[in-house]
């Protein structure tokens, strides 16, 4: 029984859980579609962050497991991604399509968010064991896309902060710590690691 | 009636007010932090009292003001006004104070005074904003309106609101309620008034001009760069129905003020 598997997300969706108790006491404060937006908003960004940090993890703690979990942590990801998007259309924008398009042409932050969400969904889709197999090699190539996805997210928070950067610079910091460990373990240590295994 | 010629003078609405939990819990208030409950969870040891306001620049009484003597032999007047914020949201809120027009005559402004700029409290030790390492803003708080705005009648100086003192979060013990401007305008916790005769800057304006006019009157057909005006958000809203509703030009208070911008292209002069 592969309880890490289920265990990770597990914990991955108590934020949710919370924001429902929230919803049902109707205790979101006087403009709970604001909030909702950004709490899904940053929930999308932490699990994204957590789920690109299972790799390095796994090296540091030698925990081969927690990669084996890295797909469904991934599926959370997707999962407050799409509340947030569902936010935005449903109760911001009111299924309004006018409104909707005008967003999407006229507010950079908001067309950043839209096609975040547009990498995010081939890696959803295909995160399924079939298409694993039948995209074989490819696979892995495809799911790079999670790094522009991770940036396209960044750059669409980046743009709403006003007057402090404060909120968002500790997922930036980390973002750049996960970018950063990636290019090393390409780079540096991959290359020396072949050489010796062959 | 006496209150419907108040009414007809936007001096009140008889919309319905947003409750005194709300108007005192969601705040931007950012020299206490920029999460809307910040304000009431950081103010709540903020020092008020003694409080004066310094007035200097062209008027011929400047010098320093005490609070005490600045509302004392003062008819306190409630205005029930719709608050507009620039971020789409709005309260009607039934305030406490003077007309700002009273106040400024005391100080009795120059002919050089063509604007009066507003400083708000720099208080680092009490403010955890102004403390932040990552705030782009560079605190005090300025702000400022051309003198004719100033004098308007419906301009006033509020103490307090919902017939009690104004608390910390809500800019106490002295704010600006300008009501046809988006929320910014409305400096919290003022020092200091200055009467100067150029325009003077204003804080969001110096942090991204594109997004933050000098003017800031409230327009549905002036989009902000990020989001659009267009319509609001009446607070209190409720998840499944988030209560819009269409902005109105000047904040719905066009009748009384739009004379003051005739001739103005207001597309320029956002």
């Amino acid at each position: 029984m592969p309880y890490y598997k289920l265990i990770l997300p597990a914990l991955m969706l108590l934020p949710f859980v919370k924001l429902l108790e929230g919803v049902l006491a109707n205790d979101l404060g006087p403009d709970p579609v604001a909030m909702v937006a950004d709490y899904t908003g940053l929930w999308a960004l932490i699990t994204l962050l957590i789920t690109l940090s299972l790799s390095p993890l796994s090296r540091l703690i030698r925990r081969r497991w927690l990669l084996r979990a890295r797909r469904q942590a991934g599926l959370v990801v997707f999962f407050y991604a799409s509340l947030h998007l569902l936010t935005f259309l449903a109760l911001q924008a009111g299924w309004q399509w006018q409104e909707i398009v005008k967003a999407l042409s006229h507010q950079p932050y908001i067309i950043l968010g839209m096609l975040g969400y547009v990498v995010l969904l081939p890696l959803a889709i295909t995160s399924t064991n079939r298409w694993v197999r039948r995209l074989g090699s490819r696979w892995k190539q495809l799911h790079r896309l999670v790094y522009v996805a991770l940036f396209v997210v960044c750059v669409h928070g980046w743009w709403q902060l006003r007057a402090d950067g404060g909120e968002l610079l500790p997922y930036i910091i980390w973002a750049a710590v996960i970018a950063l460990d990636r290019l090393a373990y390409a780079y540096i240590w991959l290359p020396r690691r072949s050489y010796l295994s062959r | 009636r006496a209150s419907s010629s108040m009414a007809k003078q936007g001096f009140f609405t008889e919309e319905a007010l947003t409750p005194f939990t709300d108007v005192t819990s969601y705040n931007n208030f950012y020299e206490f932090g920029t999460a809307k409950t910040d304000p009431a969870k950081y103010s709540r040891n903020f020092v008020t009292e003694p409080w004066s306001v310094v007035v200097d620049g062209h008027c011929d009484k400047p010098g320093r003001y005490h609070l005490e003597d600045i509302v004392r032999d003062q008819q306190l007047e409630e205005r029930i006004y719709r608050l507009r914020c620039v971020e789409a949201w709005s309260m009607v809120i039934p305030w406490v104070g003077l007309p700002l027009a009273t106040l400024l005559q005391r100080m009795a402004p120059t002919s050089k005074a063509k604007y009066v700029a507003f400083t708000s409290v720099y208080a680092p030790e009490q403010m955890p904003g102004q403390r932040s390492a990552s705030s782009f803003v560079e605190w005090p708080y300025v702000e400022g309106l051309r003198l004719d705005e100033a004098m308007h009648p419906l301009t006033i100086m509020a103490v307090g609101l919902y017939g009690r003192r104004a608390l910390p979060q809500n800019g106490a013990p002295l704010r600006l309620v300008v009501p046809w401007k988006y929320g910014f305008k409305s400096a919290k916790s003022i020092v200091k008034i200055s009467f100067t005769e150029h325009q003077p800057a204003t804080t969001w304006n110096q942090l991204s001009a594109k997004e933050y006019g000098f003017f800031a009157n409230v327009n549905p057909t002036v989009s902000h760069p990020r989001w659009s005006q267009s319509t609001e958000r009446r607070l209190p809203s409720t998840l499944f129905s988030p209560n819009r509703i269409k902005t109105e030009m000047f904040n719905g208070y066009g009748e009384q003020v739009a004379g003051l911008y005739k001739g103005m292209d207001l597309d320029a002069y956002y």
